[in-house]
This record gives C-alpha cells, structure tokens and sequence, in this order.
C-alpha cells in the first residue's frame, strides 16, 4: 500500500473492500455459536486480527436475521439492554457447508498465488 | 450525552418507520458498549463525538440498515417502472390525437394544431410525474413484484429487419378496399347522389362532390403503392416514405371532408351534439339527406381515426428500426 499514488491507493481500497466483504459474513457467524451482542462480537473480531466498522457489521447481523440464519433477542438483565445473536440450526448448517467452501477457496488461491 | 441523541436522531429520519425505535435502540446500546470500553463509565464530550465519527454518517449508516431508501425506484421495480411508463405515455398521447380528431366533428372551430402540439408536450411531464410518484410509493411501502424471469432462449433475439418482407394479404385486402371504394364513388359520379339502403331514394352530397379529385387521388395512390410493394416484396425506405406521405395526405383530405360536412350540418339546422337523442328523431323525420350527411361524417370520422393510429404506428416502427439498424454491424475485427 506504501508508495501508491492517489488513484492506485483508491484502486486498491475499493477491492479490498470487494475482498472483505463475504469474508466479513463467514468470519461473524463462525463467532456466533455462543450468543453475542455487536460491541462484544466486534472486539472479539478485532483481537482475532480483523478489524471490522462498526457501520458495516451491525446492519449485517440485522440481514443475516432476516435471511433465517441467525436468531437474536433483547436482554434487558445487564448494566444496559443488549440485542444479542446466535446461529440456529440453519446457520449452523450454511456456516459448515462455507467453511468447506472456504478451505477449498484458500488452497486454489494458494495455487493460483504461489505459482 | 445530548450528542447521542441529535446523531440517533438524525440516522430515524433514513429509517423506515417500522425499524426505526428497534435499530435506534440497538445502536444506543453498542454506542454506549463502545464508549465505556473506550473512555470508561464518564466520558467527555471530546471521546462522545470521536464514538460517533467512527460510527459515521448517520444517511450512511441508515443507509446499511435499509439499502431500498437510497434509491427512488430500486432495482427490482425498475422494469416494470419503464415498462408502465411507456404504456402510459403511448395510450395518453394517442387518446389525445384520437381526441383531436373528434372534436373536429364536434368541437366549435378549426383544428388548432399548434395547440394541440403544446397540450401534449404539456402533458408528456405530468403523465412522467404521476407514474414516477405512484412507483416511488410503491417504493417506500416495499411492494416489490415478484418477476418470474424468463428462461432465456437465443432464437427469442430480435432479427435484423433490413428485408422486412411485405405482408400481402394486408396489401391484397388494401387494393381490393381501394377499388370497391372507387366503384362506389364511380356510382356516386355517375347518379351526382347516393343510395341510402334503408330508405327509399338518394341523397346529394355536395361535400363529396367538391372534394371528388381530392379523394380519387389519395385512394389511387394508395392502391398504386400497394402495387408496387406487391410487386417488390419488401418494404424500402422510399416506400416507406411514400407510406406516411400517402397516409398525411389521406389525413388532410378526410378533415377537409369533416370540417365540410360539419358546416353543412350546422346550416341545415343541425347543432352538432350528437349525443342529443330528441335531436336525432327529429333529424330521422326530417330526410333521407341529413341522416345520410350525418352518417357519412361518423364513418368520416372513424377513417379518420384508423389512418390516424395506423400512421402513428407505422412512424413509431420506423423510427424503432432505424434505431436498431444504426447499430447493427458485424463485429469482427479484420483478420490478417
């Protein structure tokens, strides 16, 4: 990324985006087998080593609801009321099958990317 | 914490109403998880505004939330919105012409053309804006319709219409109607009035009689045009040419004939409400002549209206194909 002009970094921060995009939806459900609210989902991320805006993630879970594969509920018990989120078992089934997908995905770009 | 407020606030205004207390709520509470990881239980105004830039735009951040706001007429909606659009924008400027035809019969004086033209250059924008508006609602209540997209079949593709062949039972049944046409104005000629079937006797009509010329001429040269595309087969751009000429003329020569028969009408007594029906059993006791003025200009009338859509049609194709043939050409590139 160092030494790009301008339209090279701009180039670049746009497929980066593209890249991160799905990655960012396989990475929240792997994290969702225990219920989790955003903030605590997002830190968790972050210590793994993947950073996350919080603009992007939040709406996410919200989509993931409403495609069926996610459930979430209020928790009104805390210091302050938390939406928290967790597979069912349909997500728990879509997140298997991706992550085969993904294996499969890393070891032909590892192919494709060490030739 | 009154910051919180005015940016939670501020991202409702982009959210649907029936989200909008449950998203709101949520981001309070990871709002508020963030700023006491990050500044602890009291923080300031300073560490507030930085929670909230990260966050970002609130029609950005609304704009996650529901994707559909940022459009006025999403994808999904859109081809059915242009669709309708052309329906309604082609029935509403024929209607209108057709419009204008009948109030030559009916209405009070001449045929004002140029403001004719402006109504309807008037009325392209509002029809635009109405179907716009009833699709933005459509829009905003999330009425999406639920398309089946057709499987797609190559041989469906569009052909080239450089040799559109004639049809000739269309060109047959034209010259056949030209010459039975010609027969009966020959009769008319020849008696100097017409046969009226039902009663016994004829009646004159003087309108006919001036515009005899006018009248030959344009079903000659209709029946000389279907000749000639009989005989070439396909249709050409001067035949084509000759085709809305030939239609025009037919045009100014039939409102010449109503416009005629309207005044005849009117000097004989006739006030020109057709729809009066006291009106039309005194014209039936009155004679043969006045019923069959009557007559002549409804069938007038209805020509008038035919060869109207049909000229419009036909100007509306040609200028379709000429559009897909500018752009026909064969892709290759030289091999060398």
């Amino acid at each position: 990324m160092w030494g790009m002009i301008d339209d090279q970094r701009e180039a670049y921060e746009k497929i980066s985006q593209e890249l991160r995009r799905g990655l960012v939806i396989l990475a929240a459900l792997s994290r969702l087998d225990e219920k989790k609210y955003g903030y605590s989902l997002i830190s968790e991320l972050s210590e793994a080593g993947l950073e996350i805006e919080q603009g992007t993630l939040y709406p996410l879970l919200r989509r993931l609801e409403s495609q069926g594969l996610l459930d979430s509920f209020w928790d009104v018990e805390g210091s302050r009321p938390r939406r928290y989120y967790v597979l069912n078992e349909t997500g728990q089934t879509v997140l298997e099958t991706l992550t085969v997908d993904w294996r499969s995905l890393v070891a032909v770009m590892d192919r494709l990317l060490n030739r | 914490m009154k910051l919180i407020e005015r940016y939670l606030n501020e991202i409702g205004r982009y959210l649907p109403h029936n989200k909008r207390a449950d998203i709101l709520a949520e981001l309070r509470s990871v709002l508020e998880d963030s700023l006491e990881a990050k500044a602890g239980p009291e923080p300031s105004e300073g560490e507030i505004a930085e929670v909230i830039r990260e966050m970002g735009a609130p029609a950005k951040v609304a704009a996650a939330y529901h994707p559909a706001s940022q459009y006025l007429i999403g994808p999904e909606l859109f081809p059915l919105f242009k669709l309708v659009l052309g329906i309604v924008l082609l029935t509403s400027i024929g209607g209108q012409l057709i419009a204008t035809v009948v109030s030559v019969m009916f209405g009070d004086g001449q045929v004002r053309i140029l403001e004719m033209l402006l109504g309807l250059l008037n009325s392209i924008p509002v029809t635009l804006g109405m179907v716009t508006l009833v699709f933005y609602l459509l829009q905003r209540f999330e009425v999406n319709p639920d398309f089946k997209e057709e499987a797609f079949d190559p041989y469906k593709l569009p052909k080239f219409e450089d040799e559109e062949p004639v049809n000739r039972v269309e060109q047959v049944v034209g010259i056949v109607m030209g010459v039975l046409f010609f027969i009966v104005l020959a009769w008319f000629a020849d008696q100097g009035a017409f046969g009226w079937s039902r009663v016994n006797g004829v009646f004159e009509n003087p309108v006919l009689e001036r515009y005899f010329f006018w009248i030959g001429l344009s079903i000659t040269a209709g029946i000389v045009l279907s000749i000639i595309l009989l005989w070439r087969g396909r249709w050409q751009t001067s035949t084509r040419i000759a085709n809305v000429g030939i239609n025009l003329f037919s045009l100014v020569v039939l409102f010449q004939l109503i416009q005629g028969h309207r005044e005849w009408l009117r000097a004989a007594g006739y006030s020109g409400n057709f729809m009066v029906i006291n009106e039309l059993t005194e014209i039936i006791g009155e004679g043969t002549q006045l019923i069959g003025m009557l007559g002549t200009q409804i069938a007038l009338t209805v020509a008038a209206i035919i060869v109207l859509i049909d000229t419009v049609v036909f100007v509306a194709r040609l200028i379709t194909r000429a559009n897909r043939r500018a752009r026909v050409m064969d892709y290759r590139l030289p091999a060398k």
